[in-house]
């Protein structure tokens, strides 16, 4: 199989074919990374074309050296960022994970998403990217440091503190 | 969540182990650990059952809708790219691609623009309206004499016909000087327009003396008696100050006086006051003051007369020179040929003494004027009585509610005129400020957001 980063390098040469199925792989991925991130769907849905669009246009500048997903979620973390720059008073609803909806569905019961929402709501910004960044792209503690600009004992010092306080919170909920 | 703090290993190390993010070392030895330790495989299992809860996190597939956007931008990168892809210089111009206003629905930006425009066109006709109509109602009815023979002059001085100019200076020279002198007393008269009221009206009173032949036709020019120019002063104390104050200037009216000057205060607390500068025709003076005593009690007056006989025949001798002199000077232009400097020369000395001879007839004439019309001046002065309602508590409360009420309605209706007086241009400008500031705002915003893509994939 070949990997992300041979498919950007050849799409570096022209190859659209590689870009095809780099889209293909990461569409959902990165759709789900700025859906958990953002209240609204319709935005989340621009914010995946946006990010597939400057991957299109800064494909020259990436370097093999870094992984392509530690690259392509850096761009959709900065659209994140911009975006709650942009959205001023409703970023605070964003970043705590607006609990007015539920991405899939409505379902209040304990086995439900909106549990694990409202308990990443309550960690401090910092901890909780680290942690769903971990969870949910499944990026290592390098390439989360490598985004997030930190070392990383520092990635797993925050990730452990995540994690426990998020065990605290679910375990008083009776499943 | 407690691990036995003598414990081999860490919970974080737990945690990294399950990560995959622990040394191999250190892995390889955590992992033979756990086998024999009740402790960490509970600890190991509650992350695990965590990552699982986590899970449970989901998130709908992602619409296919957005494919094509990203499949276009794969065939047209340049034309889809938010970071690279700028509009081109002219259309940041166009105000229909300005963010703040595609917000807008199309409906209402029409809308908005159309009153934009109404409020625009309205700023720059409406003012020049106002300015007419001031223009038409520029000659008050109230004006003090002084500014309606300065209006009546403006009126007389368009149809004058230009001065006459020498006639036999042979050919060119003759056409330039004439056009030379033209030109001057067209200055002349422009710069007359401009001078005070107190001029004009000099001017005017000496009617004909603007004549530019030279003849002298000044308004008193035979002195048959001393010329005494009066200043009187009055300090009255009126039996009823609001009668006197209103009928001080029907008085001056009824003996063909006017009032110069006026100045009236209204203290609270103490006497009122009112201070009026009157000129009275000097033949009306003595019967006006007679008048003026019948007011109330007289407790100052003073009178001053100043005989300027001598001034004024010295300055009537002067002028006849100089009249004399320019006459003396259009004749010799008008006899003699010469070169051009010479010509030049005279014409210098003839603007020089023309100078002269305005100026004299501007002292002459307002010299007349204060022959002709003596000042008086009226001080009318409350007899003040200390109300014993002051010190009383009721009344000072019931002043107190009434002043307030006063204020409340002077508040009330100073905010109502200035609401329908500048609230409009006021609204109107705070909006074009908004506007400005949103825009630069929103395209700082917008800025910082592309550096922030361009950022992330270097």
């Amino acid at each position: 199989m070949t990997t992300d980063e041979q498919l950007i390098v050849a799409f570096q040469r022209g190859d659209r074919e590689a870009f095809t199925e780099l889209f293909e792989r990461y569409r959902q991925p990165v759709y789900a990374f700025f859906r958990r991130r953002l209240s609204h769907p319709a935005r989340a849905e621009e914010l995946t074309q946006e990010c597939f669009v400057a991957l299109i246009e800064n494909a020259k500048r990436y370097e093999p050296r870094a992984s392509f997903r530690s690259y392509l979620y850096g761009i959709a973390m900065k659209l994140v960022l911009a975006e709650r720059r942009k959205a001023g008073r409703e970023v605070a609803e964003n970043e705590k994970l607006d609990s007015r909806s539920n991405p899939v569905g409505a379902d209040p019961s304990p086995e439900s998403g909106i549990w694990v929402r409202d308990a990443l709501a309550k960690l401090d910004d910092s901890a909780r990217e680290v942690l769903m960044l971990r969870e949910y792209e499944q990026l290592s503690y390098l390439e989360i440091g490598t985004l997030m600009q930190m070392p990383v004992n520092t990635v797993r010092s925050r990730l452990f503190r995540a994690r426990t306080a998020l065990k605290e919170q679910l375990k008083s909920v009776k499943v | 969540m407690s691990h036995s703090l003598q414990h081999a290993f860490e919970a974080e190390e737990v945690m990294a182990y399950l990560d995959g993010a622990l040394e191999a070392e250190r892995a390889a030895a955590l992992a033979a650990h756990l086998d024999g330790c009740g402790e960490c495989q509970a600890l190991a299992k509650s992350f695990r059952q965590l990552t699982d809860r986590m899970m449970s996190f989901e998130v709908e597939p992602a619409p296919n809708s957005m494919n094509d956007a990203v499949l276009a931008a794969l065939e047209k990168p340049a034309a889809t790219a938010p970071t690279s892809a700028k509009p081109a210089i002219w259309m940041r111009f166009d105000i229909r691609n300005w963010p703040l206003v595609q917000r807008v629905p199309r409906n209402w930006a029409t809308i908005g623009g159309l009153a934009l425009a109404a409020l625009i066109a309205s700023m720059i006709v409406v003012p020049r309206l106002h300015r007419r109509a001031m223009d038409v109602e520029s000659v008050p009815h109230y004006l003090p004499p002084s500014s309606q023979f300065a209006a009546a002059q403006q009126d007389e001085v368009k149809p004058e016909a230009p001065p006459p100019a020498p006639q036999r200076l042979p050919s060119d020279i003759t056409r330039g000087y004439q056009e030379a002198l033209q030109r001057k007393e067209e200055a002349a008269l422009t710069e007359n327009l401009e001078r005070s009221n107190v001029d004009k009206y000099v001017a005017t009173v000496s009617e004909s003396s603007d004549d530019q032949s030279g003849e002298s036709t000044l308004a008193a020019p035979d002195v048959k008696g001393p010329m005494i120019e009066q200043n009187v002063s009055l300090h009255i104390v009126p039996s009823n100050y609001d009668d006197a104050s209103a009928a001080i200037e029907k008085m001056a009216a009824a003996h063909g006086g006017y009032v110069g000057n006026l100045t009236a205060s209204a203290q609270t607390g103490s006497a009122r006051d009112i201070s009026v500068e009157l000129r009275i025709p000097a033949k009306q003076a003595d019967a006006f003051i007679a008048d003026v005593r019948k007011l109330g009690k007289v407790v100052d007056e003073s009178r001053a007369a100043e005989e300027v006989t001598a001034e004024y025949v010295d300055l009537q001798a002067r002028l006849r020179a100089s009249k004399a002199a320019e006459q003396r000077l259009v004749e010799l232009l008008g006899n003699r040929t010469g070169k051009l400097s010479d010509v030049l020369e005279v014409e210098r000395e003839l603007a020089r003494v023309r100078s002269e001879i305005e100026s004299m007839q501007g002292q002459s004439n307002l010299m007349l004027h204060e022959v002709n019309y003596a000042t008086v001046k009226v001080e009318l002065s409350e007899e003040y009585h200390e109300t014993l309602r002051s010190d009383s508590i009721p009344a000072k409360i019931r002043n107190a509610f009434v002043g307030g009420v006063k204020n409340l309605e002077d508040g009330i209706v100073g905010a109502i005129i200035f609401v329908l007086k500048d609230g409009l241009s006021l609204a109107f400008w705070a909006a074009v400020i908004l506007a400005i500031a949103l825009l630069v705002r929103k395209r700082i915003r917008s800025r910082r957001a592309a550096s922030a893509v361009a950022g992330a994939t270097k």
